[in-house]
């Protein structure tokens, strides 16, 4: 039988803010190792003990109080490594609000981190001598009135070397998060220093982590997995954080497993498909003397669980050491500044099986007929001082056990609103359920439901988001960019969507209006290529289906927006008319 | 025209090939060696991921760069029959 973690109660430091953090550990363990990174080969390249963290971070923040002030957002665009985190926690110590953002894709038309820039106004952007060098193009593409590059190695000593960095309060916004939103509505989450204190605290109680709590990750540091779940947490508890590049793992996964077996470490997390990727690239010669029993925390998040990954990954390495009850799902978004729900340490995943046929019509049943069951895992518990709802999306009733509604959050870790959009933050942060008074609670746009147990099963969404390797994207950017592609392809009668196939994997399908006046002046193979290379350059996925189609084929509302749920429906069911 | 290609850079292009009409599910025969990856559906990922399959095949290391810079069939196929070709003779005057 599983050993049920009980967490501790320990003595806590109350600090109020990250600043107040850093500079507790910087105090209190001033030459333990705080962060590490790892070269493609695994190597470790200078580490930052949590003194040299400080005294860098400080340094840079006297640099940036020299350009801007308390509560102007910088742009942080940093390629993989720890110069990403210095200057991090320099914004904190400024008091500067810190925007963590992807270096775009050569290839791409930069509309994204266009939109970010408008919407959020920073004064200053950062980045990395390396990146100014190899990647002039972003340099340039990005200046605006009112806005300047620091270049880190660059940044001189301070002109006020004893800066004195007024404090931050708990309200105050410590970091500007955009994984959510599209291209066309960005939407900046304000997480407030208060928020990741308490979902900090909130994580610790739930994986019961301690100082001595290796974490191992190749997540980004601008997705909010990779910066909240391990560069700020190992912070939190004042443990060790090894960082790799996201590319080092997709080149050679079992980098990752070989850092997790040589730190010890306790915490890797990744999104599902990087646990299909270690199994597809098991290569025995490179596992051997490979011991993976330190790693009691194997934390699937950032899209959804299958149980055949859960199983492959646990039967491959069991061998290694690896115990399956590690596996541990989670659920989250940025609105919840991270961790929404989370497993029991050491217990394994929750699975249950149901009727596929009634889950469609928002039922949970058990299956009637052997091939109409379906495995779902469980997402863990609500954590500590956090509230989970079902509401039925129209009434906004409260749902009961074992219905599947969408899934509504309330608790300190829900974020402070979208960045200057009074709109979105109203319907997204402040929905109330009927009948139940004058509580605020956030709408996550998932689905799912609660069983008796208070297990949370998310089985779908409502918002608009397609989710690939555990990165966001929007239906609406990928129509646009094929729209931009040609003419001919008719703006706003184009639909992006996903299927998910047999094998667990989602296939992107792009269906697009052609106009008549062109059709017969278009080689269609080439339109096709062409519209698949946009979509690669703009957002790194493939569209694995591109159909195009007569005009007005598509279903629309009246008011003449694409459906594209019943788009999906008509493809599946072969109905949809290709342009001749 | 084409001068013929030597028999490792003819059978690299037809990994490439095989293996990229495997991961983009479409026929090999509509897979153009002379198109450009992106054209022809190859995220990141699927790049690092062919790259990683020739790698194992022919015992080799390429770094991810090259495929920025040989970057179709035909152009990554002859770049990497060259790497081979020098690796081999490497290793037959350390021997």
């Amino acid at each position: 039988m599983a050993e049920r973690y009980e967490p501790k109660a320990t003595p806590r430091e109350h600090p109020i803010s990250l600043a107040d953090l850093l500079r507790h550990r910087a105090t209190e363990q001033p030459h333990d190792r705080a962060y590490v990174f790892l070269s493609d080969r695994g190597n470790e390249q200078a580490p930052l003990t949590f003194a040299d963290l400080y005294r860098r971070a400080h340094a840079l923040a006297g640099s940036l109080l020299d350009r801007v002030k308390r509560g102007d957002r910088a742009l942080l665009l940093f390629p993989p490594g720890l110069d990403f985190v210095v200057a991090f926690f320099a914004c904190v110590l400024a008091g500067v609000i810190p925007v963590p953002m992807m270096i775009p894709r050569r290839a791409s038309s930069r509309d994204a981190a266009n939109a970010i820039l408008a919407d959020c106004s920073p004064r200053l952007a950062v980045t990395t001598r390396g990146v100014a060098t190899t990647r002039p193009d972003v340099i340039e593409r990005f200046q605006a009135v009112e806005f300047e590059w620091l270049i880190l190695e660059q940044a001189t000593q301070t002109t006020k070397p004893n800066v004195c960095v007024a404090a931050s309060k708990r309200g105050d916004i410590a970091l500007l998060q955009y994984t959510s939103g599209s291209t066309s509505e960005p939407r900046g989450v304000m997480v407030s220093h208060g928020n990741l204190l308490d979902n900090s605290e909130m994580i610790r109680l739930a994986l019961g982590n301690t100082r001595a709590s290796t974490f191992v990750s190749w997540v980004p540091h601008y997705h909010d997995m990779g910066l909240i779940l391990n560069i700020l947490q190992t912070l939190y508890l004042g443990a060790l954080c090894v960082l790799m590049a996201p590319v080092t793992f997709m080149q050679r996964p079992l980098t990752w497993l070989r850092a997790i077996h040589t730190y010890r470490a306790e915490v890797a997390t990744a999104p599902n498909f990087a646990f299909d990727l270690c199994v597809l690239r098991f290569r025995a010669e490179q596992m051997r003397d490979i011991d993976l029993s330190s790693w009691k925390l194997a934390l699937n998040g950032a899209e959804p669980l299958r149980a055949d990954t859960l199983d492959r990954f646990g039967s491959t390495f069991a061998p290694y050491g690896f115990n399956a009850n590690s596996m541990y799902p989670a659920y989250g978004l940025a609105e919840a500044t991270l961790l929404v729900t989370g497993g029991h340490r050491g217990s394994g995943p929750i699975t249950r099986r149901v009727s596929r046929a009634e889950l469609q019509k928002g039922r949970v049943a058990a299956p009637t007929r052997p091939d109409d069951g379906q495995v779902l895992i469980g997402c863990g518990q609500p954590l500590v001082g956090e509230h989970v709802a079902i509401i039925a999306p129209d009434s906004r009733r409260r749902l009961e056990v074992d219905s599947v509604g969408e899934v509504w959050v309330s608790g300190p870790n829900v974020a402070q609103g979208y960045w200057q959009n009074a709109g979105a933050t109203a319907s997204t942060f402040r929905a109330q359920i009927e009948g139940e008074g004058g509580k605020y609670w956030l709408r996550t746009g998932d689905l799912g439901f609660l069983d008796q147990s208070g297990e949370l099963f998310v089985t779908g969404r409502i918002k608009d988001v397609i989710i690939i390797r555990g990165m966001n994207h929007y239906p609406q950017d990928i129509e646009n960019t094929v729209q931009n592609v040609h003419p001919a392809l008719r703006r706003n009668c184009g639909a992006a969507f996903t299927t998910l196939e047999e094998n667990g994997r989602e296939k992107l399908v792009v269906i697009q209006e052609v106009e008549r006046t062109y059709r017969s002046e278009i080689a269609v193979a080439e339109l096709v290529a062409s519209i698949r290379e946009a979509v690669v350059n703009e957002h790194e996925v493939n569209a694995d289906e591109i159909l195009l189609i007569a005009p007005g084929a598509l279903p629309k509302t009246t008011s003449g927006k694409v459906q594209r749920n019943l788009t999906r429906t008509i493809w599946l069911d072969g109905l949809l008319e290709v342009a001749k | 025209m084409e001068s013929e290609l030597d028999p490792m850079e003819s059978e690299i292009r037809g990994r490439c090939t095989d293996y990229l009409a495997k991961l983009l599910n479409r026929p090999a025969k509509l897979i153009d060696p002379h198109a450009k990856f992106a054209r022809l559906g190859v995220d990141s990922a699927t790049s690092v991921f062919l790259l990683m399959e020739l790698e194992e095949w022919l015992a080799i290391e390429l770094p991810t760069e090259i495929i920025f810079e040989y970057p179709t069939i035909a152009q990554l196929a002859q770049h990497v029959a060259r790497c081979r070709a020098s690796e081999t003779a490497r290793g037959r005057r350390r021997g």
